[in-house]
């Protein structure tokens, strides 16, 4: 855009908008960005879109001062502007986080401080105080920082509807957090309510550069989007620099392992120079661990490094963002809870400790560091055993190809479909086919059918198909063509039940004089007893005992029992980093080691060639291999974990069709391995279509407990549809009366319900989330393709090695139940006589 | 695995059926625990959908186990109902259907805790409300598992719902409701469809007897194990 010309009497004119925010980023010392110009641009067009890069510079900004522009254009008298009247509301903002809302609020407050503006901006979040959360229900702030749960929450409000109806903009932040969940359905759902109410609605997202950029897009402003939609890239010139740490004596690392305290001291020796670090590891246990480490190693950190990971107490982890903020930290020990969130300046090292599991993940964790635009990004990788460093090679190929991870979309789940209608029958009620066109505007329910949606209706309004009876039951009530909730205890009862999050219930850790240090699942509680001691929150503690649903513990001396494994995301490895480990292991069967890291594996490849094979791209290798737990046969597909789990169990169970015989199964995210007591016959189940794809589905079905995964799965859809219900507003007494476990809904549904479209649901997930079966087709496929190279190593081969170790735990079976209970009942007996 | 189990238990001949009933011969009585009819009806007035039959399966179980043993008394070691709401029209029905296809048959509850708080039965139904800690030749009934009175050789009772979690290192087959013998004290499995079931851990002198279905296996308890965590 040139400048226009400056008229005479400047004095007459308000400043321009364009100039008020290029004065606002003269006083911070910095310049705007072209891509922060263009979303401006386009914002001020009325356009829609997403804003990308890799990592975080300046997307708050180019996304937050569009509205802002927009209105200083608008409202262009300073005379008239009155904090004390500010305007309506105008944008909404979702930050995927609560404990995000506190910063984010901070950091949108400083241009409307700068700039004088009489907005008012405020956060509405589970953890916003009621009274400040009933004074926004009378008169909602101009712009409200929010997460897509108290958004739902907001649209049972009727008396909200007119002023949501002003809303100009939602600006969606971490998108790319919420794309692919069902939180991020939840989203789409809201924000096509929002579009109704406002078809002017512009929609912005912030989100990491994903491999699935247009489809991200797509779900966010939905089909029907007022103006034009832009993709919008950030800042590209950001320089990243990754490096291993190899270990000093790579003969004796070890071939498998997880925790990689080995590696300690280089560490140490690499956090000496830098200024402050975030070490990224990839479990909340681990982080315990290599925090206990490092202050061993260097006693005198104590106080300079911390720890930081989602169980731990809301105050702590304060504390120690606020370290890093200040720089007053030099290392923080953390998960993926530090992958959110305002950037810290003084980070000028990220540490990985283990896998990234994903091209996409890693480059995103190197961004956190080096957070001025011209400063470099750096990350440190941390092996954890000696493969490791392949997958490091093959993610450093991935980037520098550009091929990074898409976020898998989830297909029209009904569970959540359910909880948004009966939202909308609380707020203000709706007929069929308007909510049903509005709906279908979502990119995730565009090809809902007309029976699905009939069936959601039945489901909210008589509690199943209208095939199958379930008198009594009343949550919406039709008036002639109306559907509504009058009822003020289901209403309150659907608010407080709002969300797809579902947890492991967990409890409070405390000290006895009542400091809190954080949580932990009652899973894991309950296998303590009083008087272990475990490491929690970077601290030694012992448990006192468990008392009204918190667990009391005192400081202690002497070494952990245990440290709390909480359950979480056992994450694969992507396929796109499969693909890159499969191209790194053919540049070394061809003899060509490329890079540092693979450079240093050059005598295990020896090893691995000369014991037996190393997989060349096109080609599957299977090792044969008798131990003293039996026959083992291992075999290496590399396309990650849970496809491996799904194919063991396949193969385990075509197998056991040939002969009798029972497995007991590993996998990771390289191959898995199959034992028997009896030799396998794999040149015979070759032959007999052991790698084909016919009768696949059929066979995966048979092969894995596949109810079992389903009732799972159940536990999660029961919840979002309202089936099981966690707690009830203002009942004082118990409600014994009203608890089933989600395990007894499936079956009741399943034995006189069959047909209920839930239960599909969650066999549907099952298989797509949970089993990945299309990438199981495809590795098959492949599989199909490929020369199958069958050795017989004299001994476990470095890749064979981290699977043996593994402990077996799958088990396929062709014996019968009864023989399965006698050996369980003879293991038994035998256990006992030898006690 | 069979589909009962002939024990002889402080003298007294019991026949345990895998339907998750107890058949006394010498009496022709048979005896049940916690039927919980009406619970999905419960779960529907507060709105949660839960689908109709599990009381006419529940019912249905029960029907088989008198058929086949022939029996002339039927007992219920508590929670008959689950809650006041669970008497709902169709419910009532159901349970009806069982009063008269066995007309000449005794029928007889022990109250158990759900009942407190369903209040009075229907004045028609033939069903004798007896208290709880009546002892029939020698057995005594109850619906909460207790100290056995002196006087009785065994106490019968429900509430519990027991089962046992029946895994090793190799394999697991999830918790499975169980007969536990405990003390003199013989705890049954609900026969409701719609029940849970709660994780008791039996001691090595204990017995216990595994529901897989509707057949029964008879459980050794690993002698100084620890208790399973």
């Amino acid at each position: 855009m040139p400048d226009t010309i400056t008229p005479k009497s400047p004095r007459a004119r308000p400043p321009k908008p364009r100039h008020e925010v290029q004065r606002f980023f003269d006083a911070l010392g910095w310049k705007a960005f072209r891509f922060q110009r263009s979303t401006w641009r386009s914002y001020l067009d009325g356009s829609s879109g997403l804003v990308h890069s890799a990592t975080g510079t300046g997307k708050t900004l180019a996304v937050w001062m569009g509205p802002i522009l927009k209105w200083l254009k608008d409202n262009p008298d300073r005379q008239k502007w009155n904090p004390k009247r500010p305007p309506p509301l105008k944008v909404i903002w979702i930050t995927p986080q609560r404990a995000l809302a506190g910063d984010t609020e901070q950091s949108l407050r400083a241009p409307l401080d700068f700039l004088n503006l009489p907005w008012r901006l405020e956060s509405r979040t589970s953890d916003s105080k009621a009274s400040a959360k009933a004074r926004q229900l009378k008169k909602l702030p101009t712009a409200l920082v929010t997460t897509p749960e108290s958004l739902s929450l907001m649209l049972t409000h009727q008396n909200l509807l007119e002023q949501l109806a002003g809303v100009e903009a939602v600006i969606v932040d971490e998108w790319h957090e919420l794309l692919g969940t069902k939180r991020g359905i939840q989203t789409e759902l809201a924000l096509s309510r929002l579009r109704k109410l406002n078809p002017q609605l512009r929609t912005w997202g912030v989100s990491a550069t994903l491999g699935n950029l247009e489809e991200a897009r797509d779900a966010l402003v939905g089909r029907q989007p007022a103006g034009e939609v832009r993709i919008i890239e950030g800042y590209k010139n950001k320089k990243t620099k990754l490096e291993s740490i190899i270990p000093a004596k790579i003969e004796s690392f070890p071939w498998s392992g997880h925790i990689g305290t080995k590696m300690v001291p280089q560490v140490a020796e690499r956090l000496e120079h830098v200024h402050s670090a975030l070490v990224f590891a990839n479990t909340r246990s681990q982080t315990e661990i290599w925090y206990q480490h490092l202050l061993k190693q260097r006693p005198d950190w104590a106080g300079k490094i911390a720890l930081h990971h989602g169980s731990l107490d809301r105050s702590v982890r304060s504390w120690v963002e606020s370290g890093l903020r200040a720089g007053s930290l030099r290392a923080v020990v953390c998960t993926s809870s530090l992958d959110l969130g305002v950037d810290f300046t003084a980070v000028d090292l990220v540490v990985q400790i283990g896998s990234p599991k994903g091209a996409a993940r890693l480059l995103q964790r190197a961004g956190r560091s080096g957070h001025q635009p011209d400063a470099t990004s750096r990350l440190a990788f941390v092996p954890t055993n000696a493969l490791e460093l392949i997958e490091l090679a093959a993610a450093q190929d991935a980037i520098r190809a550009g091929r990074l991870e898409s976020r898998p979309l989830l297909g029209k789940p009904l569970d959540v479909l359910a909880q948004h209608v009966v939202t909308v029958a609380i707020g203000g009620g709706f007929t069929s086919q308007e909510l049903l066109n509005e709906v279908r505007s979502t990119l995730a329910y565009q090809s809902l059918t007309d029976d699905e949606w009939q069936w959601v209706l039945d489901f909210v309004v008589q509690g199943g198909s209208s095939l199958t009876a379930y008198p009594e039951y009343h949550r919406v009530k039709v008036n002639g063509d109306t559907y509504q909730v009058t009822e003020r205890r289901t209403a309150s009862m659907h608010r407080m039940n709002i969300g797809t999050i579902v947890s492991d219930a967990s409890m409070q850790v405390k000290y006895m004089k009542g400091a809190t240090l954080g949580r932990v699942e009652e899973y894991f509680l309950s296998r303590l007893n009083p008087g272990d001691k475990f490491l929690f929150a970077g601290k030694l503690v012992q448990l006192v005992r468990v008392q009204d649903n918190a667990a009391y513990v005192r400081r202690a001396k002497g070494t952990p029992d245990t440290v709390p494994r909480w359950m979480g995301g056992r994450m694969p490895l992507s396929s796109e980093l499969s693909d890159a480990l499969r191209n790194k292991l053919q540049e070394a069967a061809d003899g060509k080691l490329i890079g540092r890291e693979m450079k240093a594996l050059k005598r295990l490849f020896q090893i691995q060639e000369r014991w037996s094979a190393i997989p060349g791209q096109n080609e599957l290798l299977i090792e044969r291999i008798q131990t003293k737990g039996g026959h083992q046969l291992f075999v290496f597909p590399f396309e990650g974990r849970l496809v491996h789990e799904g194919l063991a169990a396949l193969w385990a169970y075509r197998i056991s069709r040939l002969q009798k015989i029972t497995f007991t199964m590993a996998c990771n995210d390289y191959g898995v391995v199959l034992q028997s007591p009896q030799p396998i016959p794999i040149d015979e189940a070759i032959r007999s279509g052991l790698f084909s794809t016919d009768d696949l589905l059929p066979d995966i079905l048979a092969s894995l407990n596949s109810t079992e995964m389903a009732k799972r799965q159940f536990r999660q859809i029961a919840r979002v549809a309202g089936l099981v219900h966690p707690g009830y507003p203002n009942s004082r007494k118990s409600n014994k009366n009203l608890q089933a476990s989600s395990n007894l809904f499936f079956d009741v549904f399943a034995q006189y319900d069959p047909e209920n479209l839930l239960l599909l649901q969650s066999r549907r997930e099952v298989l797509e989330q949970q089993l990945e079966t299309s990438r199981m087709v495809s590795a098959l496929e492949r599989i199909g393709r490929s020369r199958i190279v069958v050795t017989d190593p004299p001994k476990v081969t470095p890749l064979a090695f981290p699977l043996l170790v593994d402990k077996l735990r799958e088990r396929v079976s062709s014996e019968s139940l009864e023989d399965r209970i006698a050996r369980l009942q003879a293991q038994c007996e035998k256990a006992a006589l030898k006690d | 695995m069979s589909k009962f189990i002939e024990t002889r238990i402080a003298g007294i001949e019991l026949m345990l059926l895998g339907d998750r009933g107890v058949y006394w011969d010498a009496h022709r009585t048979l005896f049940i625990a916690d039927t919980h009819f009406g619970k999905e009806a419960t779960f529907r007035r507060n709105g949660m959908p839960v689908p109709r039959g599990s009381t006419v399966g529940t019912l249905k179980t029960i029907c088989r186990m008198m058929d086949r043993t022939e029996s002339e008394r039927l007992v219920i070691l508590g929670d008959m109902f689950h809650a006041r709401s669970s008497l709902s029209p169709d419910v009532c029905e159901s349970v009806e259907a069982l009063f008269s296809r066995y007309p000449k048959v005794e029928f007889t509850l022990v109250p158990g805790n759900h009942d407190a708080h369903v209040g009075h039965l229907p004045q028609r139904w033939p069903i004798d409300v007896i208290e709880s800690g009546k002892i029939i030749d020698g057995i005594s009934l109850a619906h909460h598992p207790g100290e056995k009175p002196s006087t009785a050789k065994l106490m019968m009772c429900g509430h519990l719902h027991p089962a046992v979690r029946f895994e090793s290192d190799t394999d697991r087959l999830g918790k499975l409701p169980c007969f536990w013998l405990s003390k003199g004290c013989l705890v049954l499995p609900a026969v409701g469809e719609f029940t849970g079931t709660h994780r008791v851990h039996p001691k090595p002198e204990d017995q216990t007897w595994l529901v897989l279905e509707d057949e029964l296996l008879e459980y050794r308890q690993r002698p100084n194990a620890k208790r399973s965590r």
